[in-house]
């Protein structure tokens, strides 16, 4: 009966070797046992192998010269690999440049600021310095003249004073320029 | 001195030897001229093609994996490089060479078994050259190529149903034409 007979596509299949287990195994079973598709498989056979059976043809010319003078001056993988690549690395040196230059540049200006700074706090001691002179003296002229500058020299009361006046000049200068390095930086 | 394998010179063309590309189009132009010949029936558009699918390959070779061979995937390239050209084309364009030209290589080599091969061989160009284009390219790509019904699939952008269709008319087509499957 027709019915009972592999379909034609399965054949085709088959012979594609595009058949898996159980299909190809069940092909083979009733290929075993069916002389019509049997027959119908040779007849197959003998068209796949008519296609390639044919001769190749022979090339009448070399195609080489005319393809490389048809080849563009840059292919187009070229800007998808090496091009991109190199505009990365570019955008990336550029990019690490500019990191580097804006290091120097924050770094010198970090320089620049310490060394004001260190002027300043000498500048701000040696003020504090002539400041407290100033006050010794003026505190030595209003005691009279039975009180010497060896007298307050040796007073510790004045001595106090004199360090805790010099201790807080130190602290509100160093808050005070504290606060013009940050600003700096930031 | 051994000559220089494929992936060598595929390497050296991406770094720019264009004279490299020039060696690998004269190892594989003949196979690659055949499938275009196959494809399109005629001898001068089918060395115009397989020129412009050396083109199509240089411009992408970034997309080639060199550790694969070079010919089964240029031919690859060439036979879609027929396909969009035929399928560019109105049916009426689509003319065979009246020449007939000389196979290569034939076994035989008396002059009946000459002409009995050229006759074979013109018999079955003219009989693909009468199936429409994706017949055409499926049958190039199966029987040619080797390629799986997935791998034509993807090559063709079809569904994996049309290949299987498109097979086995066109093998139908031609067994009726080549009268070996009577």
């Amino acid at each position: 009966l027709a019915s009972s007979h592999l379909d034609e596509s399965l054949l085709h299949g088959y012979l594609d070797g595009e058949l898996e287990d159980p299909a190809r195994a069940g092909v083979e079973a009733h290929l075993a046992v069916c002389a019509a598709c049997a027959s119908d498989l040779e007849r197959l056979r003998r068209v796949f192998a008519a296609i390639v059976g044919a001769p190749e043809v022979q090339l009448g010319r070399d195609l080489a010269p005319a393809v490389l003078r048809a080849l563009p001056s840059v292919p187009r993988w070229v800007p998808s690999l090496a091009i991109g690549q190199l505009v990365g690395a570019l955008g990336i040196g550029v990019a690490m440049l500019l990191g580097l230059g804006t290091g120097r540049i924050l770094s010198g200006l970090d320089t620049a600021v310490g060394r004001l700074v260190g002027q300043l706090e000498a500048a701000a001691d040696r003020l504090d310095q002539s400041w407290q002179l100033v006050l010794q003296l003026s505190s030595a002229l209003a005691a009279g003249p039975d009180v010497t500058l060896a007298d307050l020299a040796t007073s510790g009361v004045w001595v106090g004073i004199a360090a805790a006046a010099i201790l807080l000049g130190f602290i509100g200068n160093g808050l005070m320029l504290g606060g013009v390095r940050r600003r700096v930086r930031s | 001195m051994p000559e220089p394998a494929d992936r060598d010179l595929v390497l050296r063309t991406r770094r720019g030897d264009v004279q490299a590309f020039g060696e690998l189009v004269r190892r594989y132009q003949g196979s690659v001229f055949n499938v275009c010949y196959r494809m399109v029936g005629e001898r001068r558009e089918a060395e115009d093609l397989a020129q412009e699918a050396f083109l199509r390959a240089y411009r992408r070779l970034a997309t080639y994996d060199a550790e694969r061979p070079f010919g089964p995937w240029v031919r690859r390239v060439a036979a879609r490089v027929c396909l969009n050209e035929l399928d560019r084309r109105t049916p009426a364009q689509l003319e065979l060479d009246d020449d007939r030209d000389q196979p290569l290589a034939s076994g035989e080599t008396g002059p009946e078994a000459a002409f009995d091969v050229r006759a074979e061989a013109d018999t079955l160009r003219r009989a693909l050259a009468e199936l429409p284009p994706r017949y055409r390219a499926v049958i190039e790509l199966r029987h040619y190529q080797e390629m799986s019904y997935a791998e034509i699939s993807e090559a063709l952008e079809i569904p994996l149903s049309d290949v299987k269709s498109h097979l086995y008319r066109a093998r139908k087509s031609l067994a009726r034409r080549l009268t070996v499957g009577e």
